[in-house]
């Protein structure tokens, strides 16, 4: 018999496959069909821009009517939304861009806050925001004006797919006439400069011209000593959709990029390293909506498994919810360490993080090898209880790898009262 | 708003570029030509609403195929919520017909795909990725949130499976 070849088997009938194609019709009308949703969705952003917009313009002239100190009121809400309302009036114009990114906080909300948390702090009602399809993005229909700058932003806030909570800000700025554009970039600019130093990355010269049509955006970039970071960033996209301003600007701070990174693939050198942090990454990331469903709804799903007939499996007591920790976490451990593991930490911190409303964040890692194939870990959980600022645990442990990269022994040291926090 | 300019620009680029690989690895793993095609088209969407979550330093096409391996997921979860746990993690047999268009591609290829489909939806997923679309090691890990030796074992074990299930159905190994 012929021996069997890896890396050329079957290959000739799966290259068949590639003579599977969209029609041309096909491709040219599904291109359509994706432009089309994406203009439609514009659309309808800017319906309901225009329309709270006009709103907000009769609301607040029957206001200006009826009362000066009601005016004031509203004044000094306005003076509040830019985000500086510890300064008089002149100040706040003059300092409100740079006062709304200070300490590399976007706006003074709480990085990692709910989407009902930063709604409150941005005295934002729900129904008035534009919030985008998949509940990533929201657009304050609002703009802002700093006039210190002299330039009006809209504002957007973006959260993290996977624990639903913000991470990053921007405000955009468009414009139709290129010397307004180069003029606004540079004062911009020199006011971030200003106060935040000569940035990290990026060459604050490239902002003195405008951008090749459609090269992409070019920009500079400043990070704080937490791993915040505030980008500046200019595009030209001329021509490319009519009616559109063609020069934008836009100021975007993102959090800390270790609590980024987390939420990332990630790609150590040492496999051992990413072995753990692949653990404690799960870990400590959460709550695991499937593990907790799976909890709740254990006796749902095993009953449907056993009224089927033609199911021959065998019934455990929690078989999903063991198959589910299984695919998680036992690629990474010996058969014995694994199924300790799992008695002891497998479900504890998501049940408990979801039951009393906490998000958890593994947002920083230090892992190191302190003697031959023992290494010694100190992770930076980030957890927040709904409605309240966010606050760190740093959980301590070692672990033990055998030759073939699996870990043979784990234990937390010292979760800084993690736990015992989660059940409040 | 005005940020989807630029954005439109790239979707555009990739779509020249990737939709039919797009919709080739979502046929293969559904079976249904009109449904791959309105997945291929959400994988753009979606590329669209995440483009800020892009980053420049990796692969367009590793990208939009994690993109197309989540909407096609949920796809499978929303037509099959209870199975979808089962099938996950376990094989299951099949009664899906191999569809029409390849069965027009020549012999073996019903048994090819029979094979495929009773076999456990990781091993599938990981050979599917690596023979159909030639994906690297690195990039199949990337696209699947594996370890590369993870990828190495799947796709060892998985290729045994299919092995057998080959030669259970017919398949002459000589021809292999």
């Amino acid at each position: 018999m012929k021996e069997f070849d890896e890396k050329k088997e079957f290959d000739h009938l799966f290259h068949k496959i590639n003579d599977v194609n969209l029609t041309k019709q096909e491709h040219s009308e599904s291109l359509q069909h994706i432009f089309s949703e994406m203009k439609q969705e514009k659309k309808r952003t800017m319906f309901r821009f225009n329309f709270t917009r006009a709103f907000a313009i009769i609301g607040t002239t029957i206001l200006l009517i009826s009362s000066v100190l009601f005016l004031n009121e509203v004044l000094e809400q306005q003076t509040n939304f830019i985000g500086n309302n510890e300064t008089e009036e002149n100040d706040s114009t003059k300092e409100g861009l740079i006062s709304t990114l200070t300490d590399y906080k976007f706006r003074e909300i709480d990085w990692f806050s709910s989407e009902e948390e930063l709604l409150s702090h941005e005295n934002l009602a729900k129904e008035d925001a534009i919030i985008s399809a998949d509940g990533l993005t929201i657009q304050n229909p609002d703009t802002v004006t700093f006039s210190e700058v002299d330039s009006t932003f809209e504002i957007f806030y973006d959260f993290d797919s996977g624990t639903n909570t913000f991470v990053a800000g921007k405000y955009i700025e468009s414009f139709e006439d290129e010397e307004e554009f180069i003029t606004s970039v540079s004062r911009i600019k020199n006011a971030m400069i200003a106060k935040f130093g000569e940035p990290i990355m990026g060459n604050p010269e490239d902002l003195e011209s405008v951008p090749a049509p459609r090269a992409g955006l070019k920009g500079i970039e400043w990070r704080s000593n937490e791993g915040s970071l505030l980008r500046l960033h200019i595009s030209n996209n001329d021509g490319f959709v009519e009616g559109d301003p063609p020069y934008l600007v836009i100021i975007q701070l993102s959090a800390p990029r270790s609590s980024i990174d987390s939420l990332l693939p990630i790609r150590p050198a040492d496999e051992n390293i990413s072995t753990i942090r692949t653990v404690l990454q799960e870990q400590f990331t959460g709550p695991d909506k499937n593990i907790v469903e799976l909890l709740t709804a254990e006796e749902n799903i095993t009953s449907i498994g056993r009224d089927n007939e033609d199911d021959t499996e065998e019934q455990d007591s929690s078989p999903y919810l063991d198959a589910y920790l299984a695919e998680k976490y036992k690629p990474f451990f010996t058969e014995s360490a694994y199924d300790t593991y799992i008695a002891t930490h497998g479900v504890d911190y998501h049940w408990l993080a979801d039951v009393n409303d906490y998000t958890l964040i593994a947002s920083g890692f230090d892992i190191s090898e302190t003697i031959e194939n023992t290494y010694d870990f100190t992770v930076d959980v980030i957890y927040k209880k709904k409605g309240n600022e966010h606050k760190n645990a740093l959980v301590t442990g070692r672990a033990n790898m055998n030759e073939d990269g699996k870990i043979s022994f784990i234990q937390f040291l010292d979760d800084d009262g993690l736990l015992e926090a989660l059940q409040k | 708003m005005h940020e989807s300019v630029y954005d439109e620009v790239k979707i555009k680029e990739w779509y020249e570029l990737y939709s039919n690989q797009i919709f080739r690895y979502i046929f293969v793993m559904i079976r249904d030509r009109q449904q791959a095609r309105d997945l291929m088209q959400e994988t753009f969407l979606n590329a669209f609403k995440h483009i800020n979550d892009f980053r420049g330093d990796s692969n367009p096409r590793t990208w939009l195929y994690q993109i197309a391996r989540n909407v096609t997921i949920d796809y499978q979860r929303k037509k099959r919520p209870i199975t979808y746990f089962i099938t996950t993690f376990s094989p299951v047999k099949s009664n899906e017909p191999t569809p029409q268009e390849i069965l027009e591609l020549g012999e073996d290829m019903d048994l090819l795909f029979q094979a495929l489909s009773k076999m456990k939806p990781i091993y599938r997923e990981v050979i599917i990725l690596r023979k159909l679309k030639e994906f690297s090691i690195k990039e199949t890990a990337e696209i699947l949130g594996w370890k590369e030796s993870r990828v190495k074992t799947m796709l060892h074990r998985g290729l045994n499976e299919l092995r057998q299930e080959m030669l259970k159905g017919g398949y002459s190994s000589e021809r292999i």
